[in-house]
């Protein structure tokens, strides 16, 4: 989530399509709001109100620098076990080939 | 309440009155209540016009959902023990009205432990059933017993100290007259401070319709047995009447 909210302001419905086009269609939406509260309450983004001619306010989230440093730290986690996962299962599949 | 909720589905608006109702009754604080309830609105709003369900957006059981919600949120310490100051201190009053009214402000230890320690529990048993009744998809039948059994828990629990405080107990606190005269007077300080501070009319016209028509039947030439129909009657008009203006108002609104 902090990803995509680094790519621009977001507000929660749009955070939730997005997901959605990056593959994580089967959680329900709603699921976004309590992460993002707790998101807010660790400082990891902030928050502006802003009106919308289509219906009720949208609350718009940024990314906080706190945030940036965050996902930068989670960034580097990931790319580290992923590259730890891809070498075992590359080394079973050349295992199970010879 | 947010306009959208006008142009929402009753599905949409049934959940999140339900929502407020659930996170109300966990003591969560307002202000971050009307927050979610506001971005939520907005959430379903669009996701209705894109033909998604509440299901769609809150999964399969509204309960877990929010309890997901309320355990991210902050329970409101000075909000949730105003609300319970204000529930004892508003009882409080009417009690030493009642009495003042009745022969005489007297209070057994019994009494004294016991009103508070009723009032306590009444007040979380209002606010476990509150939060099942919003998590849960109840008839109406099941909701009126649910409500009626409170009622009488309520009930049960002051009646059952009055009995307990009766049998056994002696008088500790006894009020002269100077004393009743003054505890009346802070009780009606009490009722017209709350009613201030909460912007409503319930705290004054409620014991006014209470205790007014006993008052002033008392003055009357009436036997007594019609003296308390008369003023039984009155009493239950009148809230029936209140009830009614207020339910009118809301609607109004």
């Amino acid at each position: 989530m902090l990803a995509i909210i680094k790519e621009g302001a977001v507000y929660g419905y749009e955070l939730a399509e997005k997901l959605g086009e990056y593959g994580f269609d089967s959680l329900s939406e709603g699921t976004i709001y309590p992460l993002l509260i707790r998101m807010q309450k660790e400082k990891l983004v902030s928050t502006t109100l802003k009106k919308s001619t289509a219906g009720p306010s949208r609350k718009y989230y940024y990314l906080s620098e706190k945030g940036e440093s965050e996902l930068e730290v989670f960034i580097d986690r990931w790319n580290k076990l992923s590259s730890n996962v891809n070498k075992i299962v590359k080394n079973k599949g050349e295992c199970d080939g010879a | 309440m947010l306009d959208a909720n006008k142009t929402l589905s009753k599905e949409s608006q049934l959940f999140l009155e339900n929502l407020r109702l659930y996170l109300f009754s966990s003591g969560k604080k307002t202000e971050e209540v009307e927050d979610i309830m506001e971005e939520l609105a907005a959430h379903l709003f669009e996701a209705e016009r894109n033909d998604k369900s509440v299901e769609h957006i809150i999964g399969r059981s509204p309960k877990e959902y929010m309890k997901l919600l309320s355990d991210e949120m902050s329970f409101d310490y000075t909000g949730s023990l105003k609300y319970i100051l204000i529930i004892l201190f508003g009882a409080s009053s009417y009690l030493i009205i009642d009495k003042a009214l009745n022969g005489g402000i007297e209070f057994s230890v019994l009494e004294l432990i016991g009103y508070p320690l009723a009032g306590l529990l009444s007040i979380v048993v209002y606010m476990i059933s509150f939060r099942y009744m919003a998590s849960h998809k109840l008839s109406m039948v099941k909701q009126s017993v649910l409500l009626s059994a409170l009622g009488l828990i309520s009930i049960a629990l002051f009646a059952g100290v009055i009995i307990i405080s009766g049998m056994y107990s002696t008088s500790f606190m006894k009020f002269d007259n100077t004393g009743n005269v003054i505890a009346v007077i802070v009780a009606i300080s009490i009722f017209i401070s709350l009613s201030i501070w909460s912007k409503t009319w319930v705290l004054i016209i409620i014991p006014i319709l209470l205790f007014g028509p006993a008052l002033i039947l008392d003055s009357t030439d009436f036997q007594e047995n019609v003296k308390q129909v008369l003023s039984t009657v009155i009493t239950m008009l009148g809230i029936m009447l209140y009830c009614g203006i207020t339910l009118k108002k809301i609607k109004n609104v």
